[in-house]
């Protein structure tokens, strides 16, 4: 029968499509791209993606002088005394006028750690929820990104408001512990943050591991580091002090090797005090946007617009291997430049290295046990300069002077000087002789200038804060 | 035969059947037009004119037929109520925007969905890679087109659901007929064709140079003129001789289409045929570019004793274009007159002009551009169906249609080594193969009778799977050993690509119709749609219900009316507005990229978050009509009202930056209301052996969008320079922008109102407020007439369109006009309409030599009423008719037909067609009445011939 061969024939098609529906609609994916499950479906996947956050970290996100982790801190090293620019990229930092809500630096300050902790909290959700992952690679694996969020939130926090210890209950910015949320959190308070900072950084130190690829990857030693910097932001000196030691091992001979200082800071692997670091390769670089490197050097071709002042060459002596200082043929705010950074698409940044430690835990037993700190600080300074003589400063004068090596050892690094005005409630006066000296508008104790506005488009977007956010700002 | 006749059939065999019409009874006259209102849609469905519950307009063949436009869907413009029509760029092949009832979604085309012999084709939206855009339609062969059908509501368009929300457009493509001996048709065309509608006119030298010299004077240097004008020629490197046309050099003195076809059509007892052929040629104006299209179609059914019909049916197209970038692009030869001033020549001594060709100039000669780069594209289109009808039983059938459409895109661009941007890299080819690949296949059961030849009842019941696939590979080189357009000339590989994507959707459909001695008829349909790009809630139930009443059957209704139906519908519709866009089909989806190391290690990132919450837009349209006609159909009329509102409309959500994702995601997040009116008419005031018909149509749409999930949001449209912005409680695209005070007449500097209360002016316009201006680049009114005579076998028609109540503004303003801001050639408004100490009344201000005031910025100084009248088409036919029967034809005609004659704007200010649309805005609404200077809308005349025997 004709007919009956037909209608067998078109069930068998219903049939057939009925059965394949939700596979129908379920197998188109995209093909150039890995789905979640791959990342996450092994450690190595895993650890790809951890480092590609770190390669976001050190790349050009939005302009020269927005970029990456060296450009936030070379925007804190312009706001001081120490270093002096000579106009073009960062001199609106070095002005101390690019904190309004529509600026690139605000922008740039704001959605960059966002970028990054948007890409660490997926990461944690999908290792966390991970069934292949062993449980001792994720401790490894979780240890590295609760040290990284904490790490930029802790920018965070250093960039949009006082400090922690000017009044605690004051705005901060939005806590985010979920990837890809839809809709913008509100404000947060300085205490809710540090609370947060703190919980990822124990965390990180209890489950972390030190083994780790390379001096980029956050392994449990950052972590130390970080809480050192957070706990001296916080005044709790005996933690900082703790974190420190953790973090540089408690040898002061052992962790530092002053033959670097000479070879340009550019290798990561050079000597043992490069504690966290954003490498780079002639392949794959930040190029331009490499600061510190790109700015202090006069000897290779990048913008070269960043000069010393000659009051803090003054207060290196001769025999220190830190006076890397050079003169120029000018005699005006020009006249020295320094060779700590030498310039090329593979220089490696220096974010964090052993000698701040030392100094963390020097400053920390200034206020228990000012003798080891005195003692501390020697180690350092003869480290540095054999024919460093101990000084006989007690009291604040020797604050003051674990101040001054704190500048001395880190310039050009983390901004060192701005971090210290900014969390011991300073002012940061300038020599008359500056480019610009901001006589009639020097930055005060407490000066809203050390932090920044909201950024309008986070204000544009997100429900949860509007424009009063700004106010007194 | 005689072959050898140049062109042009159109109208003819409509012609022909109408004279035949009018020789029979009123019956049959009814029965002819039933025969062309009657639409065939999925699994046997038809709309019966008979009993019309939904909105819908069919467009005749003869509309088609040796048209000398591209794309079919240009054909519509002005011959649908509602159906509004602008081109993003006049070069044929290029894409067209066109939105039926407003637009329904913030994002994707608002383009309506195109099926082909129940090939679902797709939205007309861009499948290129290299070329600036590539329109699937004009793959299409009108001249084999039977009719098309725009369906325009919920009752109409629920059978084609997901995706249909924009509207359908259903093309039935010529067949041949069974018991019928073979018919032959010959016809060709022969159009020329220039630019339609461009007042704009630019500097010559004389003017450019007068120009530079008064803005020496203005700026205080100089105080004579002719000093000034000699000191600005100096400047200006002027040979002292040269007043180039730099436009006219880079054209062709007219553009020429020829089109050419051939058809075979007939029938044996069982099995019917129709096999046809065209050729295509068109020769733009601009230089070297051209579009040629060969294309072969067959048709073919069988039966096997009423019981079972078999049907298939085939289109290949072949494309060879040659093409260039237009709209923002540096390089666009629409740009040339701004861009190269007149002073300066094109050649030196008989060679190209490379180096004295103004400031940032240097060897971008257009003349040396547009004769040795080149972008082109071949294309190759098969659509193709198969359709089978099985009654197995008495009154039930079951239906089965398999369509595929492939088409393959070869593009190229090549710049030469010695000129433009070629130079700068020794040469450079981007080679691109890419691939569309669409089928579906769609199955129903149904059940057919009439009850007591009262009771007309029809039940459907069926399912559609739908597979889209993209491919494309592309390879580019640079750094030519020679000058020579192949890849394997190339000694620097750049970075190739390859993209494979995909999109599915399964719909499972039923409808139920039910009509009562014609008089009262009812319908129901209910589907379920599952959509592949969707997030976890891939699938959405839609739905629709309508009635009609057809008064004019009832006793008490006098017999005065032939027709008096009334009707009304209402539906619930899914829709995916960026399906028919590559690229975005994986939205629901989180990914991460492995593309880079990290050092030596693979590092992976996100490269989008994905939401998995995307789910189906919610068009919700209700429609009430009214078709009536009376006086023996001297008067024919129909009524429409509806409303569509998109609830859940998918957008691009700016996000918080602190979310710390990409911008934007597409997300469900407002609802859209449009709402109109739409009236179409046929009168026949003279009917007897002289005729006149006229055909109106009109139509009314306010678009407006109702909410946004953030109320405070208002995003400006991303195309630069333009003016428009979404907002809730605004009108969709409104214009939102400064507020133009005029030219101070003291000082002659532009002035802007600080804010709509219109009190204060300053002259820096960014100070000043942005001002909602209630109006949209969507006309609010638009109409369509045509009026035909007819006396024995002349035929003569004219075809009006028109479209009020809307704005639209040149992206290039502030270029072309911008205050002396660049030294560019300027339209001579800047220099006889700017002020001066002695033309203080001027509408622009002083013109200055690199001019720091933003006063030519967007504001309302560039808003333009878009309002317009055209003559779009008349013509002149006469049909031999039977005369030379004796000789073995069955008709011969011949006609004179215009395009685009004649345009009225106005706004006097007007200076570029209203109708044309920026590309950069890819196919969404944000492209919409923003001139960019891509190709312009062509004015043709033409001669045609068609030969039936």
């Amino acid at each position: 029968m004709k007919i009956n061969k037909f209608i067998i024939a078109l069930l068998v098609i219903f049939v057939t499509l009925q059965s394949c529906r939700e596979e129908y609609l379920n197998e188109p994916t995209p093909t150039d791209s890995v789905s979640p499950d791959v990342v996450f479906g092994s450690k190595e996947g895993a650890t790809a993606f951890i480092s590609g956050i770190l390669r976001r970290t050190r790349g050009q996100f939005t302009a020269t002088d927005a970029g990456n982790v060296g450009s936030v801190y070379f925007a804190r090293t312009n706001k001081g005394n120490d270093v002096i620019n000579n106009g073009s990229w960062f001199s609106f930092d070095y002005e101390n006028d690019n904190r309004e809500p529509n600026y690139r630096r605000t922008v740039f300050s704001w959605n960059f750690p966002y970028h990054i902790i948007n890409q660490v909290n997926a990461f944690i959700d999908g290792v966390e929820n991970s069934t292949a992952i062993a449980p001792a690679d994720k401790n490894q694996l979780l240890g590295q990104a609760y040290a990284m969020r904490a790490f930029f939130y802790f920018e965070l926090s250093l960039e949009f408001q006082h400090t922690y210890t000017y009044d605690p209950s004051l705005p901060a910015p939005p806590i985010y512990t979920e990837p890809n949320e839809l809709e913008g959190k509100p404000m947060s308070t300085q205490q809710e943050m540090y609370a947060f900072i703190v919980e990822d950084l124990e965390q990180a130190i209890a489950i972390g591991s030190t083994q780790r690829i390379d001096r980029s990857y956050f392994g449990k030693q950052v972590a130390h580091a970080i809480a050192a910097r957070v706990y001296q932001v916080m005044g709790n000196w005996s933690k900082a002090a703790e974190n420190a030691r953790a973090a540089y091992g408690g040898n002061v001979a052992s962790a530092l090797s002053p033959a670097v200082y000479g070879s340009g800071f550019d290798d990561m692997d050079e000597g043992v005090e490069w504690l966290l670091a954003d490498p780079q390769s002639a392949d794959q670089s930040s190029y331009y946007f490499l600061a510190p490197h790109g700015f202090f050097t006069r000897t290779e071709s990048a913008y070269n617009n960043t000069f010393i002042n000659r009051s803090f060459v003054n207060t290196f002596t001769e025999t220190d291997v830190r006076n890397t200082f050079l003169k120029t043929t000018a005699t005006d705010y020009r006249q020295w430049y320094t060779t700590k950074f030498k310039f090329a698409f593979d220089a490696d940044v220096p974010l964090i290295r052993t000698a701040e430690m030392i100094l963390i835990e020097a400053e920390a037993l200034y206020h228990s046990n000012p003798a080891a700190a005195h003692d501390l600080l020697y180690q350092l300074q003869v480290n540095r300069d054999p024919a460093a003589v101990k000084s006989t400063n007690t009291g604040a004068a020797l604050l003051e002077e674990i101040l001054l090596e704190r500048r001395k050892e880190l310039y050009g690094e983390m901004g060192v000087e701005w971090y210290d005005a900014k969390r011991l409630r300073r002012g940061l006066p300038r020599d008359p002789w500056h480019r610009i000296n901001m006589a009639n508008n020097p930055l005060v104790k407490d000066d809203k200038r050390f932090f920044l506005k909201v950024p309008q488009p986070e204000i544009d977007a997100n429900p949860n804060i509007d424009n009063s956010v700004n106010d007194n700002r | 035969m005689k072959v050898n006749l140049r062109v042009l059939s159109i109208g003819v065999l409509f012609f022909a059947g109408h004279t035949l019409m009018a020789q029979k009874s009123k019956s049959d006259t009814v029965t002819k037009t039933k025969d062309i209102q009657e639409v065939v849609l999925v699994g046997g469905i038809k709309l019966d004119p008979a009993v019309k519950l939904g909105s819908y307009t069919v467009v005749s063949k003869e509309n088609f037929e040796s048209t000398p436009v591209a794309s079919i869907d240009e054909v519509l413009n002005g011959r649908v109520a509602g159906l509004t029509f602008s081109t993003n760029g006049g070069d044929p092949g290029s894409t067209n925007l066109i939105t039926i009832r407003g637009v329904g979604s913030l994002i994707g085309t608002p383009n309506p969905l195109y099926v082909i012999d129940g090939v679902v084709v797709g939205k007309g939206s861009d499948n290129s890679q290299v070329m600036e855009s590539w329109n699937p339609l004009a793959s299409i062969d009108p001249n084999s087109i039977e009719k098309v059908a725009v369906l325009k509501d919920a009752s109409a368009t629920a059978l084609y659901g997901a995706r249909g929300a924009n509207g359908v457009i259903v093309i039935t493509t010529k067949r041949g007929k069974y018991g019928q001996r073979t018919r032959f048709n010959i016809s060709s065309d022969m159009s020329v064709q220039d630019i339609a509608y461009d007042k704009q006119r630019y500097m010559n030298a004389q003017e450019f140079l007068q120009w530079g010299g008064q803005m020496l004077v203005n700026s205080g240097a100089f105080t004579d003129l002719t000093a000034a004008t000699n000191q600005f020629a100096l400047d200006n490197n002027y040979d002292g001789v040269t007043n180039e046309n730099w436009q006219e050099r880079v054209q062709r003195s007219s553009s020429v289409v020829n089109t050419y076809n051939v058809s075979a059509t007939g029938g044996g007892e069982n099995t019917s045929f129709r096999l046809g052929a065209s050729y295509y040629q068109n020769e733009p104006l601009v230089l070297n570019s051209n579009f040629d299209r060969v294309s072969v179609n067959a048709a073919i059914d069988h039966k096997i004793e009423d019981k079972l019909n078999l049907g298939f049916n085939a289109n290949f197209t072949n494309v060879e274009r040659k093409t260039y970038d237009d709209g923002g692009a540096y390089r666009n030869p629409w740009l040339t007159n701004w861009y190269i001033a007149p002073i300066y020549p094109a050649y030196i001594d008989g060679v190209y002009n490379q180096n004295n060709l103004g400031p940032g100039n240097d060897f971008f000669n257009p003349l040396a551009i547009q004769e040795n780069d080149f972008m082109k594209g071949s294309i190759k289109t098969f659509v193709s169906s198969l359709t089978a009808e099985y009654q197995p039983v008495k009154n039930f059938y079951v239906n089965s249609l398999f369509g595929v459409q492939y088409q393959a895109l070869d593009e190229k661009t090549y710049w030469d080594p010695r000129i433009g941007d070629g130079l700068t890299y020794n040469g450079y080819i981007l080679q691109s193969r890419s691939s569309a690949f669409d089928w579906n296949w769609n199955n129903s059961v149904s059940y057919r009778n009439i009850i007591n030849e009262r009771h007309d009842i029809q039940a459907f019941i069926g399912m559609e799977y739908q597979e889209h696939k993209y491919y494309s590979l592309g390879a580019q080189v640079d750094d030519l050993s020679q000058p020579i357009p192949y890849i394997s000339f190339g000694t620097e590989y750049l970075q190739p690509w390859e993209d494979r994507l995909k999109w599915t959707q399964i719909s499972y459909y039923s409808r139920f119709n039910y009509s009562l001695d014609k008089k009262y008829s009812l319908s129901a349909q209910v589907r379920r749609d599952g959509n592949s790009t969707l997030g976890q809630k891939k699938y959405g139930n839609f739905w629709s219900v309508a009635g009609s009443w057809t008064l004019s059957n009832e006793n008490f209704i006098p017999e005065f009316f032939d027709n008096l139906t009334l009707r009304a519908n209402y539906g619930e519709i899914g829709n995916i507005p960026y399906a028919d866009q590559w690229y975005v089909q994986y939205n629901a989806f989180p990914l991460l990229t492995p593309t880079s190391l990290y050092a030596a290690d693979q590092a992976t990132t996100i490269a989008q978050p994905g939401n998995p919450d995307l789910r189906w837009e919610i068009s919700k349209q209700y429609n009430i009509g009214l078709d009536f006609g009376f006086m023996n159909n001297a008067v024919s009329a129909s009524v429409d009202v509806y409303q569509r509102k998109t609830v859940d409309a998918i957008y691009s959500y700016t996000t918080a930056p602190t979310a710390g994702g990409p911008d934007s995601y597409f997300t469900n997040v407002g609802d859209i209301l449009n709402r109109g009116l739409e009236a179409t008419v046929t009168i026949r005031p003279i009917n007897g052996e002289f005729k006149w018909i006229i055909d109106g149509n009109f139509a009314y749409n306010k678009n407006t969008v109702e909410s946004i999930s953030n109320p405070d949001q208002i995003d400006l449209s991303g195309v630069a320079n333009s003016m428009r912005a979404i907002a809730e409680g605004h009108l969709l695209g409104e214009y939102y922008t400064y507020d133009w005070a005029g030219v101070d007449p003291t000082t002659g500097e532009g002035t802007f109102w600080t804010d709509a209360s219109h009190t204060e002016k300053t002259t820096n316009r960014t100070a000043a407020e942005r001002v909602w201006q209630g109006k949209t680049p969507f006309p609010k009114y638009t109409a369509g007439l045509k009026s035909e005579f007819r006396y024995k076998n002349f035929s003569l028609s004219a075809f009006f369109t028109g479209q009020f109540e809307y704005s639209v503004h040149n992206r290039w303003q502030n270029y072309i006009l911008g205050d002396g801001s660049t030294v560019n050639n300027q339209i001579v408004d800047a220099l006889y309409d700017s002020w001066t100490p002695t033309n203080t009344t001027a509408s622009n201000p002083k013109q200055l030599l690199n001019n720091p005031s933003n006063a030519a910025g967007p504001s309302t100084r560039w808003m333009r009423d878009g309002d317009h009248i055209r003559l779009k088409e008349a013509r002149l036919s006469y049909s031999f008719g039977a005369l030379l029967k004796s000789a073995g034809v069955d008709n011969l005609s011949v006609y004179l037909r215009g395009v685009n004659l004649w345009l009225y704007t106005f706004d006097e200010n007007l200076n570029f067609d209203p109708e044309t649309n920026s590309n950069a805005a890819g196919a969404s609404w944000a492209g919409k009445g923003l001139y960019d200077y891509t190709s312009p809308i062509m004015r043709s005349f033409s001669f045609g011939v068609s030969l039936d025997f």
